[in-house]
């Protein structure tokens, strides 16, 4: 079920009435009625998808368990072991396996060697890398003894299907997502109408900005060679929007639903394009999957504290990590070998943390130098998006090709439109840059508020496709 | 909660109110600038519902805008003295022509049902434009509640019902381009001349027609036809057969060139061939024009439409098909 849908819209205030009927009287009843709806979203897609989530999380549950149990470390690490494993094997054979078949089958007809290709054409099941990452921060953590192994069952399960942010994040972690399936949560007002506001704003960031945006995207990336420098230039700059527009808005929506529920979800996007280098880029851009490769892989290597040739192993292997993630495409990897080339100056430079607070504070404007240093990073950014959004390798080279033509014809004035919501979208953003939520619904006037919440509403309607699309980040 | 509830009940009240003034304004500026034989609809059905209640029509015409722009009430019933009426709408799919026919059987009955099959509807997928545009002007009736229950997705029914803003959006390009570039698509729609017809006399140049268009580029998939389309069509022969309304299918001519490009075209023949065989219904295929007397630059005004002279000659051709 997707959040643009009419489905979603029914679905959503169902769920509420129930939820907050007071027929929930327990913790018990919540958590029961949560990995209900929860499954009953996520197989709304197709019921198969729901034997994995099941197992994995069965799997993790007693793993967890039998962690806390064992006495001796070696005893624990197995436990661990076998979480790890397990989680990573189902995410590489569903997600990976093909890609793998393919590749050997290139390199092997590279040399001259034919083999009859047996991928399996496997459907991957939407969200298996968020709920896969989920749960297993759950299993390190116990081994940690971060956390505490849970007995109770249903908590769990909740904690690994619920539905605001099952399939695309924010990836939470057990230590502060876990206890909030052990609180029976009462209804506050400001929580609710903060969901609601978020809702608003991250649809509108969807279905107004991304899905707009998408539409010349695929036009440009479908045939950069039959496009302008110009063109091209913009189908970045778009496209930077989009996958921005995408994901940061299904973040708010996912977030705000989790409010709804009286749960509080991390922050995954804080305003990313007004960043000063690439390091506060990442600090901005997908926090939860940041994070977790920074706890989980980054740090165990030694993080930053060991030799130079340590750190940059370290840089690149998070990098490329965080490439492979999103999925199983050379392109990905060579995104992130190219955002691991952004970074590495910064950190043998020891200038990786120098932007800790947001851009132009207690000012209304940037400076003239943070302006063009958040421009600087914007096109460094922008031009490791070709290679995330080409099909191939061969289809980003091509688009690199083509932005050094420096040719400039092409342009119509409908190329404007997506621009001017662009321009829309920066603004608001803009004046928002401290807050959760944009500073139009914070606005001390009842009429700018309320013309706000209005205007947006109907601009989701006005410009919205008919045709709810897929959020880009369903497909990791 | 209660202060909270009221602010949510005001907003969503006032954003009710806000889309039907915003659709109502849409409206009256899609009215002036764009009919993209959309308008048609109104017209055919106010129309419709004028010829007197219980009366039966000899022929009712059903279909795409191939069957709208191609067959010619008027000039069937001076030579022939037949009565027929023409419910054809832009982009009619096989499911929504199922539904118009019930919904018009209760105010005229016909004798006879011609029904066009033009291959890019059976593809269509989405209903509210084709069907949108006609549920709307039909009379009330159990009929027309059943076309919106079956025949549409539940975004489809917020348009229609509560949100029409979502429906009159489509018109937002065409506005934007009357204001912005004085490009006005009514210039474009062609003359209502009664009976459900629509003319149009200008005529296609062969190099018009050569240049690339959309057929070009089409490849049909497997299974191009979508199974509710298919399963109209069999709805629609159950229910003539139950009602003893003669049925029978056709395809109208396309310009020589046209055909040729359509890669598909022999699969697409075959597949109507077969599902008109498959419900036993008498199929007539002129898409080839092969032996009608049609040119391409004289008889067709786009790349897929008569123009009124190819109409004359091709409807003067169809006297022995439309005879009970």
């Amino acid at each position: 079920m997707l959040f643009n849908s009419v489905d979603f819209a029914i679905f959503l205030p169902l769920v509420l009435l129930l939820y907050w009927s007071g027929l929930l009287r327990n913790v018990r009843d919540r958590n029961g009625f949560l990995v209900v709806v929860s499954y009953l979203f996520y197989g709304w897609w197709d019921w198969r998808f729901l034997l994995l989530i099941v197992f994995s999380s069965a799997l993790d549950f007693s793993v967890g368990k039998q962690i806390a149990k064992a006495e001796d470390q070696w005893a624990r690490k197995r436990w661990l072991w076998l979480s790890i494993s397990t989680n990573v094997g189902l995410l590489g054979f569903f997600k990976y396996y093909n890609f793998f078949i393919d590749s050997f089958l290139d390199a092997f007809q590279l040399l001259g060697l034919t083999f009859s290709p047996h991928s399996l054409q496997l459907i991957l099941p939407v969200g298996i890398s968020f709920y896969t990452f989920q749960t297993m921060s759950y299993t390190i953590d116990v081994y940690r003894r971060k956390t505490e192994a849970t007995d109770d069952a249903l908590a769990f399960f909740a904690y690994v299907s619920f539905f605001p942010q099952l399939v695309a994040g924010p990836i939470e972690r057990a230590t502060s997502f876990l206890p909030q399936f052990y609180q029976l949560h009462t209804f506050r007002d400001d929580r609710f109408r903060v969901g609601l506001q978020l809702i608003l704003w991250g649809l509108f960031k969807k279905m107004v900005i991304a899905d707009n945006c998408a539409y010349w995207v695929d036009q440009i990336f479908a045939d950069p060679g039959e496009h302008s420098s110009l063109l091209l230039v913009l189908g970045i700059l778009l496209f930077a929007f989009q996958i921005y527009g995408d994901f940061s808005g299904y973040s708010d929506i996912a977030i705000g639903t989790g409010r709804l529920l009286g749960f509080e979800l991390r922050k995954n996007f804080a305003y990313p394009y007004f960043s000063r280098d690439v390091a506060e880029f990442w600090r901005r851009w997908h926090i939860s999957l940041s994070t977790w490769f920074r706890d989980y892989v980054y740090i165990p290597l030694g993080g930053s504290r060991v030799s130079q040739g340590k750190q940059i192993r370290n840089v690149f292997m998070i990098f490329l990590l965080s490439g492979f993630w999103h999925g199983a495409n050379w392109t990905f990897l060579a995104w992130g070998f190219l955002h691991a080339l952004f970074f590495l100056p910064l950190i043998l430079l020891g200038r990786n943390r120098k932007y800790l607070e947001v851009a132009g504070k207690d000012r209304w404007l940037p400076t003239l130098g943070e302006g063009l240093r958040m421009l600087l990073t914007f096109g460094l950014v922008g031009l490791a998006w070709v290679l995330f959004r080409a099909e191939s390798v061969g289809e980003a080279m091509e688009f690199y090709q083509g932005l050094l033509a420096f040719s400039m014809d092409g342009w119509k004035v409908q190329h404007t439109f997506p621009l001017l919501g662009v321009s829309c979208l920066l603004v608001i953003e803009w004046f928002s840059r401290n807050t959760e939520i944009p500073f139009l619904f914070r606005h001390k006037m009842v009429a700018v508020r309320w013309s706000s919440y209005w205007g947006m509403a109907l601009a989701i309607l006005l410009f919205s496709p008919a045709e709810p699309s897929v959020f880009i980040y369903f497909q990791f | 909660m209660k202060p909270l509830l009221i602010r949510i009940s005001v907003f969503l009240l006032g954003l009710m109110g806000l889309n039907f003034l915003l659709a109502y304004a849409l409206g009256v500026l899609e009215r002036d600038v764009d009919k993209r034989g959309y308008a048609f609809d109104r017209y055919r059905w106010e129309e419709f519902y004028q010829l007197p209640k219980g009366d039966s029509l000899d022929i009712l015409f059903l279909g795409s805008s191939h069957a709208y722009r191609g067959f010619d009430p008027q000039q069937m019933e001076s030579s022939w003295r037949i009565k027929s009426f023409n419910l054809g709408s832009s982009g009619q799919t096989p499911l929504t022509s199922w539904h118009v026919l019930q919904n018009a059987v209760l105010h005229q009955p016909p004798k006879l049902v011609v029904m066009e099959l033009y291959f890019y509807t059976f593809m269509e997928a989405d209903q509210l434009n084709n069907g949108g545009n006609n549920w709307l002007q039909m009379e009330a009736s159990s009929a027309k509640w059943r076309f919106l229950w079956q025949a549409f997705d539940l975004y489809e029914i917020s348009a229609l019902t509560i949100l029409p803003v979502l429906r009159r959006k489509n018109a937002l390009p065409y506005i934007l381009r009357k204001y912005l570039r004085g490009d006005d698509h009514l210039d474009h729609a062609g003359k209502y001349k009664g009976a459900g017809y629509v003319e149009r006399n200008e005529r296609i140049s062969t190099q018009q027609l050569s240049s690339p268009d959309l057929y070009d580029e089409l490849g049909l998939a497997a299974n191009w036809a979508l199974p509710k389309h298919e399963k109209a069509i069999e709805e629609i022969a159950k229910f003539c057969a139950k009602r003893d309304i003669e049925l029978r299918f056709i395809s109208a001519p396309m310009p020589t060139l046209t055909v040729q490009k359509i890669k598909d075209q022999d699969r697409i023949d075959t597949y109507l061939q077969e599902l008109a065989t498959k419900v036993g219904v008498n199929y007539r295929n002129d898409t080839h024009n092969s032996g009608l007397g049609l040119v391409d630059s004289l008889h067709f005004f786009d790349n897929n439409h008569l123009n009124a002279e190819g109409v004359k000659i091709w409807n003067q051709q169809l006297k022995e098909f439309l005879s009970p």
